[in-house]
Order: C-alpha cells, then sequence, then structure tokens
C-alpha cells in the first residue's frame, strides 16, 4: 500500500520521533550541565543515551526513506520511543520534586548563615533579662570584648553591671524609663570598665518579650562593643579640634602679625570687600574708623573719609578724587603719598594678590617728611647764612692794595668798590681805628697771617660813621709766592652802636643805682655781689667791710655783725645773723634792727627770679624817733581828751547839782513866804522841810561822785570791785538815762574777786561805753532804748565787762576800725574815745572788742583779776 | 474882768514844766505862796497834750529835758500862734542855748539856782504882759469887725478923712455933695466907736494890722 499519503504519514512520524529524541537528548544535555547532580546525571545520561540511539535509528530510516520517497520498516520502534520520551519527562519531574526542595532547604540555610554572618561581624553580645531587668542570659561572640563579661553581669541590672547610679544622668534615666515602659531600644550608649580597668564602649538594643498569653517576660537584645569605633572617633575629632585649633592659631599669629605692624595693613578680596585691617590701619583714618571692618566695599570706606576732609587733596573735589584713587586702588603701580588733614603722611603700596585681591600698606612717613622738610629748611638757611655772614668779598695784592671789592654789599652800605681800589686798608680815608688793633693788624699782614674780625670805623664822605668787620687769609700762587690777601667783610655799624647803648644803658643803671639813696646791693643766684652803690658805706658803716663785687652776702653780713656796729652779746649777735641770714629763704617783710648808737637800719630784700637778691637798706632813725613822738603825742592828747571828757561830766554834774539846789531853794523861798504871811500849815511845813533835807542829800551824792571823778590824778592801781565801778558809773549816768529814756539794766557776777585796776580809768572807760551806748540809741523807739551792763568771770583770771545797748550796732567796717584813733560813727565825735579806752584797757593787760552778734551793739572787754585776791579764795 | 469884746478872762495860771518832779513840786510851792495857780508836766509832750489856748497866765520851761526840749516846745507853740509867754530856766554852763531861746522871742531867761524874787517878778510881769496882749487882740478883733460894717462909700470916706482930707476935698473926690460926705464922717465914728478923730485913726491902724 504504497500511496502518497501513505508515505507522507510515515515521514511526520519519523520527524516527530526526532524531534522528541533530540529534544530528550537536550535536555539530557543540560541537565548534565547545569545541575551537576549525580543521581540525575545518571539517570539523565541513560535516558539521554537511549534517546540518541533511538535517534541514530530513525536518522537511518530516515535516510532510506529519502531514498525511497517512503519510511518503510521499524515503525515499531515508535512506542520505545515513546516510552523512553515518557522515562525523560518523568525523570525530569522527579528530579524537579528533588532539585525544587533540595533548592528551598540550600536557600534557607544560606540566608540563616548570612543573617548570622551578619549578626556576627555586627553584634558581640546576645543577652537577655528577666521581668526584673536583671541579665539571665549573656553569651559573647569573641572573648575580646573590653568591659564587664558576661558572667560579670549575670543577676544584675545592667546599671549595677556598670556601677552607674541610673538616676544621675538624663541618659540613664531615660534607659530605664524606656526599659519599665517595657519599650523597645535601640544603641543605648554607655562606657564601663571591666576587672582589669579597661573601660569599653558598648552600643545595646533590645526588645521586650511577651509569652503567648502576652506577659512580659523580660528583655532580649544585643550588645556591641564599639570601642576602637568610639576611640577611633574621638581620635578623630581630637584630630579634627588640633587641626582647627592650628588653623585658628596660625590666624591668630597672621592678625598678630597684622597688627605688630607698624604699617597700616588692609586686605580685601577679589570683589574688593575689606578682608582685614590692622587697628593701626583704622587710626590713620579715624573718621571712618567704624567702617573700616571686614565686609565693607573700599569705596564705601574712602567717600565718607573724603567728605569728612581726612584727605587733604580730595578737600571740595570728593567725587573727582574717590574716582582717581579707585582707578589707583584697582590698578596698583607705584606707591603713592597722601597728606591727611592732621598734617600725617602716608605712604601707600598697594598690590594685587594671587586670588585677585588687594593687599594695601600704609606707612606714615610723617617723620620722613618733617626731616626732609627741615632739610630743606635747613639747606635754605645755610644758604641764607653763607649769604648774610658777609656783606662783601674783597682782594688785595702784595702790597696789601685791594685790588677786587665786589660790589653787591659794598653799595648797600653806600660806598664804592672803585673808590678804594689800590688802596691799602690803612690808607682809607677817614679811617677811625684803635691804633693797638690797626699795628696788630699791619703785623698780621706783614707776617702774611690770617686774621679774623678785624673791626675799624670810618667816616664816610657824608658824615655819618660805619663800622666794618673784616677777615682774610693770604693768597699764594702755584709756585708759593704772596700774592696777596682774599677775605670778606661786613658792615658791623648797627652792632657797635647796640653795643655802645648797652654800654651806655649799663652806665645809667649804675648812676641809677648809685642814685637810690639807699644802701643797694644786687647778689646773683650764686651769692655773689654784682651791684652796690655807695650809700651801703654811709647805712652799714663797716669801713672793714669788704664790699667789692664778688664778695658774698653771708660774709658782708658777718663782716656787719662781727664789726661790733649791733652791741650786745655774741649770742645776741649769732641770733641776729640767722635771722638776717634766713631772710633770704623768707624776704616778705621788712627787716628792722637797732644798733649799738641807738640808729635803725631798715632792710627790704627781694628775691627775684632768677634767684639774685636785691637787698635795699635804709637808716629808719628819723622815722623811728618820729613814730615814737607820735606815740607820745597821742598818749598827751588822750590825757587831754580825758580832761575834756571831765569838761563834759562836769557839765552833766553842775545840771545833776542844780535840780536839787533849784528845789531846795524853792522849798526855802516858798516856805519864807508863807511864814511872812503868816499863812502856813505846819503839817505843809514838816512835810517841805523833809523834802529839803532830801535834796540836799541828793546834791552830796552828786558832789561826792564828781569829787572821786576828778580828784585823782596820778593813775593807780589796786583791787576794787568791779561792782562798786558799776554802781558807780550808773549814778553819774543817771541824768543822761533819764534824759535819753533809756532804760539801764545791770547783771553783775556774784562774789566775784576784785579786779587790779585804776578805778578812774575804769570808771572812765566804762561811763564812756555807757555813753556811746546811750548816744547810739537815740533814734531807737523811746520804749526799746535799754542800756546793759554785765560782768562775768572770763577763765584765765579775767573778769569780762559787758556793755550792750538796743541801737543799731556797729557795721562790719567800724567794727575793725573803732579803736583806732580818729575814728568815730558820731556826728561831733573826735573819735579818741573808744581809743582811749583801749589804751587804757590794754594798758590793764585786758582787750577790749567789738562784738558783731546779736542785735544792737555789744562791747566786751576783759580786766584781771586781783591775783593775791584769787589766791585767797583759792 | 470884762474884755472889750466882752468875754471874761480866766485866773492867770502858771504852766510848768520840768521833768524833774522836785523842781516841779518845789516850784509849785514857791508860786503858790503868793497865790498864783499853778499846773505842772512832765514833759513838753504832756503840756502840748493838755494846753488850753484860752487860758491866759505864762509857762516856766527847763531847758534841759528829755523827749521834747524846752527849746523845741517853744518853737512849736511859736508856730501854732500860741502867744503864751516862756519864762526859760537854763542850768550851768547852758548859756549859748539860753541865747539861742531868747533870740527866737522867749519873753525871759532865768539861771538855776535863781532868787525868788526874780522869778516871781518875771511871772508877774509875763502874766501882766499876756493879758495885755490878749486885750489888744480882743481890740484889734472889735475894731475889725466895725469896720466891717461900713458901707462902701462909709469905707472910702473914712479911708479919707484918716488920710486927712476935708469934707471939702473928700466931696470932690468922690463926686459927692459935702453935705452927704457929713453924714458919711457922723456914721463911720459912729459904727467905729471912735469918740475923736485921733481916736479913729487908732482904730483904723488896729484893724490895718494883721494878726
Amino acid at each position: 500500500m504504497a500511496g502518497p499519503w501513505g508515505t507522507q504519514r510515515m515521514s511526520l512520524v519519523l520527524v516527530l520521533s526526532i524531534m522528541i529524541r533530540l529534544a530528550a537528548l537536550i535536555a539530557a544535555g543540560l541537565i548534565w550541565l547545569r545541575l551537576r547532580d549525580r543521581w540525575f546525571v545518571f539517570l539523565g545520561a541513560t535516558v539521554a543515551l537511549t534517546a540518541l540511539r533511538q535517534v541514530l535509528t530513525l536518522l537511518s530510516q530516515f535516510d532510506a526513506v529519502s531514498q525511497t520517497g517512503f519510511v518503510t520498516g521499524n515503525l515499531e520502534e515508535l512506542p520505545g520511543l515513546a516510552v523512553s520520551v515518557m522515562l525523560f519527562v518523568a525523570v525530569l519531574f522527579l528530579r524537579r520534586l528533588v532539585i525544587d526542595r533540595r533548592a528551598a532547604e540550600a536557600s534557607l540555610k544560606e540566608g540563616e548563615r548570612r543573617f548570622r554572618d551578619l549578626i556576627d561581624a555586627s553584634v558581640d553580645r546576645f543577652w537577655e533579662m528577666d521581668e526584673s531587668l536583671r541579665f539571665t542570659y549573656a553569651v559573647d561572640q569573641s572573648g575580646l570584648s573590653r568591659g564587664p563579661s558576661p558572667a560579670a553581669i549575670l543577676g544584675r541590672t545592667r546599671w549595677e553591671s556598670v556601677g552607674v547610679d541610673p538616676d544621675a544622668t538624663e541618659k540613664w534615666r531615660r534607659h530605664r524609663a524606656d526599659l519599665e515602659a517595657r519599650r523597645p531600644f535601640r544603641d543605648f550608649r554607655f562606657s564601663a570598665k571591666d576587672e582589669s580597668g579597661q573601660v569599653g564602649h558598648w552600643r545595646v538594643s533590645g526588645k521586650p518579650i511577651f509569652d503567648d498569653d502576652g506577659r512580659f517576660r523580660g528583655y532580649r537584645g544585643t550588645a556591641t562593643e564599639e570601642t576602637e569605633h568610639v576611640l577611633r572617633q574621638e581620635k578623630a575629632e581630637r584630630a579634627l579640634r588640633e587641626s582647627e585649633a592650628r588653623a585658628a592659631r596660625a590666624r591668630t599669629r597672621l592678625f598678630d602679625a597684622i597688627e605688630s605692624l607698624t604699617e597700616g595693613f588692609a586686605l580685601y578680596d577679589s570683589e574688593d570687600r575689606q578682608v582685614a585691617c590692622n587697628q593701626k590701619y583704622r587710626e590713620m583714618y579715624p573718621s571712618v574708623a567704624h567702617l573700616l571692618v571686614p565686609g565693607v566695599h573700599f569705596e564705601d570706606q574712602i567717600r565718607p573719609s573724603a567728605y569728612a576732609g581726612e584727605i587733604v587733596e580730595a578737600v571740595g573735589r570728593e567725587e573727582e578724587w574717590v574716582a582717581e584713587r579707585m582707578k589707583s586702588h584697582l590698578d596698583p603701580g607705584e606707591p603713592h603719598e597722601q597728606l591727611l588733614k592732621d598734617g600725617r603722611w602716608l605712604r601707600i603700596s598697594e598690590r594685587r594678590t594671587k586670588d585677585g585681591g588687594i593687599v594695601g600698606v600704609r606707612t606714615d612717613i610723617t617723620a620722613v617728611k618733617a626731616i626732609e622738610q627741615a632739610l630743606r629748611e635747613s639747606e635754605a638757611r645755610i644758604r641764607d647764612y653763607a649769604e648774610s655772614a658777609s656783606d662783601w668779598f674783597w682782594e688785595s695784592d702784595a702790597e696789601h692794595r685791594f685790588t677786587f671789592v665786589s660790589r653787591a654789599g659794598v653799595e648797600e652800605v653806600g660806598l664804592r668798590p672803585e673808590d678804594v681800589i689800590g688802596l691799602a686798608r690803612y690808607e682809607l680815608p677817614g679811617l677811625m681805628v684803635d691804633p693797638d688793633l690797626l699795628a696788630r693788624n699791619r703785623a698780621d699782614l706783614e707776617a702774611r697771617r690770617p686774621f679774623r674780625d678785624f673791626v675799624y670805623g670810618r667816616r664816610l664822605a657824608d658824615g655819618r660813621v660805619a663800622h666794618f668787620k673784616v677777615s682774610g687769609k693770604p693768597l699764594y700762587g702755584k709756585g708759593g709766592e704772596f700774592l696777596g690777601y682774599r677775605g670778606v667783610g661786613s658792615e658791623i655799624s648797627a652792632e657797635v652802636e647796640a653795643q655802645d647803648r648797652r654800654r651806655e644803658a649799663e652806665q645809667r643803671l649804675a648812676r641809677a643805682i648809685e642814685a637810690i639813696p639807699a644802701a643797694f646791693t644786687l647778689f646773683d643766684s650764686e651769692d655773689r655781689l654784682i651791684a652796690f652803690n655807695k650809700v651801703n658805706q654811709a647805712v652799714y658803716e663797716r669801713p672793714s667791710a669788704p664790699m667789692v663785687l664778688g664778695a658774698r652776702h653771708r660774709d658782708l653780713v658777718r663782716a656787719f655783725a662781727d664789726s661790733g656796729g649791733l652791741g650786745g652779746s655774741k649770742a645776741e649777735t649769732e641770733a641776729w645773723l640767722a635771722r638776717r641770714l634766713n631772710r633770704r629763704n623768707d624776704p616778705a617783710r621788712a627787716f628792722e634792727f637797732r644798733r649799738s648808737d641807738d640808729s635803725w637800719i631798715e632792710i627790704n630784700d627781694y628775691l627775684l627770679e632768677d634767684g639774685s637778691l636785691i637787698t635795699v637798706g635804709v637808716d629808719i632813725t628819723e622815722r623811728k624817733r618820729s613814730q615814737e613822738l607820735i606815740r607820745r603825742r597821742e598818749a598827751e592828747l588822750a590825757q587831754l581828751l580825758r580832761r575834756s571828757t571831765l569838761d563834759e561830766m562836769a557839765s552833766v554834774m553842775a545840771h545833776e547839782l542844780n535840780q536839787p539846789l533849784s528845789a531846795m531853794v524853792n522849798y526855802a523861798n516858798g516856805s519864807l513866804r508863807r511864814m511872812r504871811a503868816d499863812a502856813v500849815d505846819r503839817a505843809d511845813l514838816t512835810e517841805i522841810m523833809t523834802r529839803i533835807s532830801e535834796q540836799a542829800q541828793r546834791a552830796s551824792d552828786v558832789l561826792r561822785r564828781i569829787g572821786g571823778f576828778v580828784g585823782q590824778a596820778e593813775p593807780e592801781r589796786g583791787p576794787v570791785d568791779m561792782a562798786e565801778i558799776v554802781n558807780e558809773v550808773a549814778a553819774m549816768l543817771r541824768g543822761q538815762l533819764q534824759a535819753s529814756k533809756v532804760r539801764l539794766q545791770v547783771d553783775l557776777e556774784d562774789g566775784a574777786a576784785p579786779v587790779l585796776v585804776d578805778r578812774i580809768e575804769i570808771e572812765q572807760v566804762l561811763l564812756n561805753l555807757a555813753r556811746n551806748a546811750i548816744e547810739a540809741m537815740e533814734a531807737s523807739p523811746a520804749d526799746a532804748r535799754e542800756l546793759r551792763i554785765r560782768t562775768r568771770s572770763a577763765g584765765d583770771g579775767y573778769l569780762e565787762i559787758i556793755v550792750s545797748d538796743t541801737g543799731p550796732g556797729f557795721d562790719k567796717e567800724a567794727a575793725a576800725a573803732i579803736f583806732e584813733p580818729f575814728v568815730t560813727t558820731k556826728e561831733n565825735g573826735m573819735g579818741m574815745g573808744l581809743s582811749i579806752s583801749r589804751t587804757i584797757v590794754e594798758a590793764h593787760g585786758g582787750r577790749i572788742r567789738i562784738d558783731r552778734r546779736g542785735r544792737g551793739g555789744t562791747v566786751r572787754l576783759t580786766l584781771p583779776f586781783d591775783c593775791e585776791a584769787l589766791d585767797d579764795v583759792a | 474882768m470884762m474884755l472889750p469884746n466882752g468875754r471874761e478872762t480866766l485866773d492867770p495860771t502858771v504852766f510848768v514844766v520840768d521833768d524833774d518832779a522836785a523842781v516841779r513840786q518845789s516850784f509849785e510851792w514857791l508860786v503858790g505862796s503868793v497865790g498864783l495857780h499853778t499846773e505842772t508836766y512832765a514833759s513838753a509832750q504832756a503840756f502840748m497834750d493838755a494846753y488850753d489856748p484860752a487860758k491866759p497866765g505864762c509857762l516856766v520851761l527847763d531847758v534841759r529835758m528829755p523827749g521834747m526840749s524846752g527849746l523845741e516846745l517853744q518853737e512849736r507853740l511859736a508856730a501854732e500862734g500860741v502867744t503864751l509867754p516862756v519864762i526859760v530856766v537854763s542850768g550851768y554852763g547852758d548859756v549859748p542855748t539860753a541865747v539861742r531861746v531868747m533870740k527866737q522871742g522867749a519873753v525871759d531867761f532865768i539861771e538855776k539856782p535863781f532868787s525868788d524874787q526874780a522869778m516871781l517878778d518875771r511871772i508877774q510881769a509875763s502874766i501882766e504882759r499876756d493879758l495885755e496882749t490878749r486885750r489888744a487882740e480882743a481890740e484889734r478883733a472889735c475894731a475889725r469887725s466895725n469896720r466891717d460894717s461900713l458901707t462902701r462909700r462909709e469905707a472910702e470916706v473914712m479911708d479919707l478923712v484918716i488920710a486927712g482930707k476935708s469934707n471939702k476935698e473928700i466931696a470932690r473926690a468922690l463926686a459927692i455933695s459935702p453935705k452927704t460926705v457929713e453924714v458919711h464922717r457922723s456914721n463911720v465914728m459912729k459904727k467905729m466907736q471912735a469918740d475923736s478923730l485921733a481916736d479913729l485913726v487908732r482904730l483904723a491902724e488896729r484893724t490895718a494890722q494883721p494878726g
């Protein structure tokens, strides 16, 4: 049955068979290559070989078919092949099962190992703790960890194991709180010492464990020792810090260096903003010092400076200057100089730095400038000196005749060079010269010696006299032959005249000193006599005194003392000397002394600022005598005035006496008339007689007082009770008190000892004071007129008597001068009363003064108690 | 006693001003011995305060007194037109003062101590003078009032009569008849209470006096 269909069907089976066997073969190869599983290799290989054989078989059949175009025979092979394929698929499936499980196992094992490796690498210790947070388990990965060993921590809490107080630090507090709150924690870091004292740094993490019932069972976690890491980190940090410090130090050193520069230093960055500057720089521009800080643009610094007037060249053209300055700043070239308004000069050097910034250095060259200036001036001065040192130049020949005289200078003094050419100097017309000087000059010329400052005068044609000073030195030719002289000349008329004037002034002064009508001496600061006049001889009368210039003041004074003119003992003379010589230190007051012949000398010393001393001695004998005379006259006058006081008193007394007398006469006459007329009443008459008697007594009292006051002529001191004096004065004043409507208040100290006084004199004083007081109250209201006389012990053996009134009192001026003679506040007073009172009181050893405290006038005076009486009392 | 103006005079009084009580009292005693009335004052002010100008008499002053002095008092009295005669008593040494007092028109001056007779005489004389002054003053006042009662024509006639003109001359001067002059003249004599021509002249003069 061969047909097309039959053939086609055969070839399809064949192709299928080949393909299956090839697939099996390929699968076996793959398994072999990929899995290398022995079991499956063997199985696969077997299957593969079988498959290969079957394929080969099929191929041979296929060849036959192709040759015949039809598949013949061996179709029975097909079921075997199917079995083989099925077997192969089965093997594959089986293998798949086995291999997948193995792979899963291996994969699990691999993951576990990897995890373990990871843990091993990062964890040093596993631990567990119980509900009470005490370690129950701890195992280390390696035995190298530092810090407490696992054995050491079992049964303890972490803080106990480390040995810290968990409340001590925030870190531990938080950790314990975490634990107690059963929160998981991560990376709690702490350090702990182990038994050997090594410090270990640890990082621990843990999480709470709960059992299936949700009960807290404790913690489980890991700990990692990171000591090395920490130490490394610390080291790194230290290194970082050190490098930072080094950088800071370097910066500081740099700034210090900048600060220590004597120059002003400023650094600007590439954008022209200040990076740094030193204090010096700020000081150079004080008005913008606050702007000279980092970050400020250069232009913003110089503009305010310019407008503040700090830069001299910028004044009035600020913007223009700023533009110029910015140009030179941004493109720095040669250093330039800058003048500041305070007169300082700065040299400014600017340079670009590598990074595009600008560094500027300012040097204060004020001193240099000043020196330059000084140098310039000094040069000019020297030039001026050279020009002015002499007025002209001259040259003369070997015969000393002028051959050349410079025109400049000579003409200025009115001379013409041609007038003298050909003449020798000593031949000049009108020459006026000291013959000795001329002779010496001629000798110099003959000997061909140089000469200096030969001075001569000339009467010029116009009649005036000019003075000249010339110097010259000889000139020699190349062969050594004498050629003449060459020199300079100056006109010195002014100097000569000034010298003359000075001499004249000195002479005038000397004459003036001589004319002083006093002994004048002048000692220099070295105490040497440099000027004196002849009056000295007359005043000091010391023929032996070495009154010569140069003598020392103290020697002259001593010589005077030793000449015996002073009289007195040696000790007294020494004392006088000491006083006299000490006056150089204190010449404030005139020094007066008396000589043995009763004459008086007064010396006034004037210490001048330069330490020199002027003494002016005057014979004041006459003056002293006049003073004595005046004193005597004053005493006489006082006496006179006392008498005049008495006269005045007498008038008062007369009135006092007249009153009772008049009354008596009237009573008597009235009575007589009545008796004659027989119109008299006996009782009346008795009354009248009594009155007459009273008045007679009154008159008698008045008389007794006058007698007491007037009777005694010579002062006589004795113990007197002051109360008696006061009462007596009060009685004498009665009339005046009445007339002036003045109340008298007497306040005497009880049992005061008697004073040793002249009764009449003190009565006079008291009367005087009281009367002054009464008069002083004339203008006061009548009911306010009160005179008070008080006495009280003043201590030191004196009794004080106080006379006060209610008048206007003394003004300050009056109080100061009232005791001087002829000083009075009264219109008609002579001004002697208080003066005499003072004389009397002071003669008694007492004092009298005005007391301006309180109202009204108060005069206080003291009088000495009678010492004997005092002693008796004591 | 009747004054011409009809006023009755008061008894004359001796006013004594002295600050010294004894002097005052003794003076009163002396003056009283001749029956004169005395008023004493311790100060010039006290006197001034109490003085009645109508009282005639005289004033005895001590020149030396506290407060207003005798001198001042005298000046005050003069200034007030008081014509009371003043006898100034002065003490020893007051002569210059006394001279001043006299110059100011004091009636009298007497030095202390004085004789009683001299003092009393002076007092009497002063009182007389005061009375006389007062009488003259009264007369003058009377004459003035009489003159004021004349008509204008009568006054003209009187002036001419006093000038010594005859009736005829007066008639001519006044352009009236002599008869009329006669009538006026008669009226003038009557009104002026003049007895004679001489009397009229005297009275007319008195009216012309000031004061």
